[in-house]
């Protein structure tokens, strides 16, 4: 253990909001978009996170740690102890219990995923988001994600109509 | 995607997983220990302990009860794309989040963002499936939870559901049509195509096939409405060998016949096609094992022999299946009611073997007791889809799906007896997108001259409707022609050439009121040129003058976009005046459209919409007679002029509209055309009436007027002033020519002008 730990390289991570993270190379390359800076030497110092507050970007460097093992070259000596598929059924309670936060941090965690390009979180936060409103009411979406309806009455009248079958 | 096939409900892992609180609570404590042991997790975190709480925070957000903050997505598109990404793949989803507002709408018709969509799903859902009996052909929904959304009508095949099915694939379904042809019937745009069967195969049985033709890269099948499609046909010579011919819909023409043999002892019979990859099977489903593979790439037909089991099986008892990296399958019910899958395998010696890969018991799949299970005899195969990978299975209790890899099976209930499942995979299309993800090819037939129109007696009827409905040929532009269903209040715009048909239903402003309207092609690029829109966008813009009741009335305008699927706003004139109802046909001059209506010219301006009353030449040789045949026709470029045959035909004038500085219209002759200059055209004699009727057209792509004489037509090139005969026509009769010629203009090569459409009207 203590030898891995040494071979490990740290990236720094900072936030907006001043905070730093310290992590494994790795874990931070989970972000196709920090992995090409340090693929383009271009992360010597500190990586600043625009746009990601320190709250945001601790939960996403947690979704990165937890999930490096399976994807990552580092994820040989876990593999090897358990059961690809327990680990894959692990990961997923896991997740489940990961993307219990309100709104407001679901979609900012979306935003992290997009921004860093991770390919799992934004999978994980996106689909939770339709899941979650995709047997809802219109309305109910709309409401959901603060989204304004700029149809004219008519004008969504003739969409109903035009699909009438799916909505009701 | 195979499990929300067999099993109805969408992939929803996370907020399942969310459902049984109590065990992933526990799981998650020990996956945080474990990640603490590994010492990947953590790390050298310096603020691990803020980031901890931060952690137990939100958890306590996400499960409290307390009504949660409003909170908005962040203001990008990029975000929205990434979660309407995701949105399932069930057919109602789309539509209604189209409804929700129109940045949604435009990502959801945005091709680029309905690729991704499509590679993200990879499969289009399996819909289900079309199958006729006694009854017309009827489509059984079986992908949940759409069966209970989907009514009954909505994939009707419309007037085609008596005829016979022969094929589906692609999302599009094949027809035996009534005239010698075959129609390819895409059920979710209800667009129909009909593509007369070559000579060859005339009054034979065959086989046919209809696949899509999309080549570009990662195109997933199912999103194929306006893509390009290939019908195969394959007929067998005395029933043993077997020859084949491609259509091509991007060509419009059947390829070469291929011809092959088959050994004597094998005799074919009527089957359906299984692709894998890009080759087509059919097995010999009377006699033999021979199958007839046909390669859509390199054109060969080929006979190679099946498994033994299918010798020794009855009709019906096996179908060919792809068996995964481009090798061909089968699976076979054998007689021990097992189900056997078997996968040809090809040796780099090109030795070819078949390989029993499978047997799985019958009873045990379909979970039925084994002492039941002689109960459930015969059992049939009678159907395959190739891109969800499903068999149904026919019993007398009822339809199974089975997937052959999985081995699950699921009873359909309530479907009796079927003849075979023609199944639909296809995904919803927004009518909005319908034009932008067609990959432009111009057909190999282009159109050269007005000779080019054969004879209307020898091209099939354009179109065919149910009944007796009463219909009126409103106009055709740019390839595209308007008819109104006057009852239904509906209008049909159909493009010929690929013989697609589009229904739009008449905004309610215009009920109870003459109606005229024209159809133009919408394409905006700027370097198009019309001549094969059929594929682009389209616009019909309604006018109408007069309610079904006298006195005056406000003249109403609007216009439908194929682009967005509406009617924008009616516009109107803001005075009432008194004209005439229908019966005029509008003429395209520049961006507006001009209809004639006594004294009077209507101007619809297609930019700004805007409706004028332009007064018309007011005399004509010093009276207006009622028989004149006038016709809005452009001068010079987007100079408005009108053309006017007097009563009495002795010549033809052009008046042209000139607007001075202070926007005053003045009406000037601009020439005139003597008839008996135009050769072959029996003089008229001013102040006599020939006895012949006399016809007058404009056609605005060429810039020709188009003279109807008797049985002859004429045409008069406006620019070079030079007339000649065109051709003779049987169909120009008293009683329909009246409303019948308008002029396609130069796209229409399939031979439908609007007297051949009326014949059936």
């Amino acid at each position: 253990m203590a030898t891995r730990e040494a071979g490990k390289k740290m990236i720094m991570l900072k936030s907006p909001d001043g905070m730093e993270f310290e992590v494994e190379e790795a874990v931070a390359m989970e972000s196709q978009t920090i992995r090409k800076m340090i693929e383009d030497d271009c992360a010597d110092t500190a990586i600043l996170i625009p746009n990601i507050n320190s709250k945001i970007l601790s939960r996403v460097i947690e979704y990165c740690n937890k999930h490096v093992p399976t994807t990552g070259a580092t994820g040989a000596a876990a593999s090897d102890t358990v059961a690809p598929a327990a680990l894959a059924e692990d990961l997923k309670i896991w997740d489940a219990e990961f993307i219990k936060v309100n709104r407001a941090t679901r979609f900012n965690l979306i935003q992290a995923a997009s921004y860093l390009n991770i390919k799992g979180l934004l999978d994980l936060t996106s689909q939770t988001t339709i899941d979650t409103i995709s047997d809802n009411s219109l309305e109910e979406i709309r409401s959901f994600l603060s989204t304004k309806n700029d149809y004219l009455p008519e004008e969504e009248q003739t969409i109903r109509r035009e699909n009438q079958w799916a909505f009701q | 995607m195979e499990t929300s096939l067999l099993m109805p409900g969408r992939g929803r892992s996370a907020s399942d997983e969310g459902s049984r609180p109590a065990r992933s609570r526990t799981t998650c404590l020990r996956s945080q220990i474990n990640v603490d042991e590994d010492g990947a997790g953590v790390a050298c975190n310096r603020r691990s302990g803020k980031r901890l709480r931060a952690r137990t925070h939100a958890s306590e957000e996400g499960d409290g009860s307390s009504p949660e903050p409003p909170a908005s997505l962040p203001d990008s598109e990029d975000m929205v794309r990434e979660i309407l990404l995701r949105l399932p793949l069930d057919l109602y989803s789309l539509p209604r989040a189209s409804a929700v507002c129109k940045q949604w709408r435009c990502i959801l018709a945005d091709p680029k963002f309905l690729r991704r969509f499509y590679a993200h799903h990879r499969k289009p859902p399996l819909l289900g499936f079309f199958h006729y009996g006694s009854t017309p052909i009827t489509f059984t929904p079986v992908l949940a939870p759409a069966p209970d959304r989907i009514t009954p009508g909505r994939f009707s095949l419309g007037h085609y559901s008596n005829r016979i099915l022969i094929d589906s694939r692609h999302g599009r379904v094949l027809v035996l049509g009534p005239h010698q042809e075959v129609v390819v019937c895409d059920p979710i745009t209800s667009k129909h195509h009909r593509v007369p069967i070559p000579p060859e195969f005339n009054g034979r049985f065959f086989n046919a096939t209809v696949l899509c033709a999309a080549s570009e890269q990662g195109h997933v099948h199912g999103s194929c409405h306006l893509c390009p499609f290939k019908v195969v046909l394959v007929s067998y010579r005395e029933n043993k060998h077997p020859y084949a011919c491609v259509y091509s819909s991007e060509t419009a023409t059947w390829g070469n016949v291929i011809s092959t043999v088959a050994s004597d002892d094998t005799t074919f019979g009527p089957c359906c096609s299984t692709l894998v990859d890009n080759v087509l099977y059919w097995p010999a489903k009377k006699k033999g094992d021979d199958i007839v593979e046909f390669d859509l790439g390199t054109q060969n037909l080929n006979v190679i022999k099946g498994p033994p089991c299918m010798n020794m099986n009855d009709f019906d008892n096996f179908h060919i299946i792809d068996a995964e990296d481009g090798a061909v399958g089968l699976v076979a019910l054998s007689r021990q009611l097992n189900l056997q899958m078997w996968r040809r395998r090809v040796d780099c010696r090109g030795v070819t073997t078949w390989l029993l890969q499978k047997s799985v018991s019958l009873g045990e799949l379909l979970k039925i007791p084994s002492w039941t299970m002689r109960r459930i005899e015969p059992l049939k195969v009678v159907g395959y889809d190739e891109d969800t990978d499903v068999i149904f299975l026919e019993s007398h209790d009822g339809v199974y799906m089975v997937q052959p890899k999985s081995m699950q099976a699921r009873k359909l209930n309530g479907i009796s007896s079927t003849y075979y499942c023609y199944t639909l995979a296809s995904l919803w299309r927004d009518p909005y997108s319908a034009h932008r993800c067609w990959q432009r090819r111009r057909p190999r037939v282009s159109f050269s001259s007005m000779e080019a129109l054969p004879r209307p007696s020898s091209a099939a009827p354009l179109f065919e409707l149910r009944g007796n409905p009463r219909v009126r040929l409103l106009g055709c532009r740019h390839g595209r022609v308007l008819i109104m269903l006057t009852l239904q209040q509906e209008l049909i715009v159909i493009a010929p050439m690929t013989g697609e048909e589009c229904r739009v239903s008449i905004p309610p402003q215009f009920n109870k009121r003459y109606v005229n309207g024209a159809v133009l092609c919408a394409a905006t690029d700027r370097d198009h040129v019309h001549r094969n829109c059929h594929l682009s966008p389209f616009k019909v813009v309604l006018l109408s003058t007069s309610t079904y009741y006298s006195g005056p009335q406000l003249i109403l305008a609007s216009v439908y976009s194929s682009k967005a699927g509406i009617w924008g706003d009616v516009v109107s004139t803001p005075t009432p005046c008194e004209l005439p109802g229908g019966g005029t046909h509008g003429s395209l001059v520049g961006n507006a459209l001009y209809w004639l209506c006594r004294d009077y010219m209507i101007e619809f301006d297609l930019d700004g919409h805007i409706l004028a009353l332009i007064s018309a030449p007011p005399t004509i040789d010093e009276a207006r007679h009622f028989f004149d045949m006038r016709e809005v026709i452009q001068i010079m470029d987007g100079a408005v002029g009108i053309a006017i045959l007097p009563h009495y035909y002795h010549n033809i004038q052009m008046w042209q509209r000139k607007v001075n500085c202070q926007g005053v219209t003045k009406w000037v002759l601009w020439k005139t055309i003597d008839m008996h200059k135009i050769d072959g055209i029996p003089p008229g004699v001013k102040g006599e009436r020939p006895g012949l009727l006399f016809r007058l057209r404009y056609a605005e792509d060429t810039d020709e007027i188009f003279l109807y004489v008797g049985h002859n037509v004429y045409i008069v090139q406006l620019k070079s002033m030079q007339s000649k005969k065109l051709c003779e026509t049987q169909y120009v009769s008293a009683h329909h020519s009246f409303k019948s010629f308008y002029m396609p203009g130069t796209t229409i090569v399939s031979g439908c002008d609007g007297a051949e459409m009326l014949r059936h009207t």
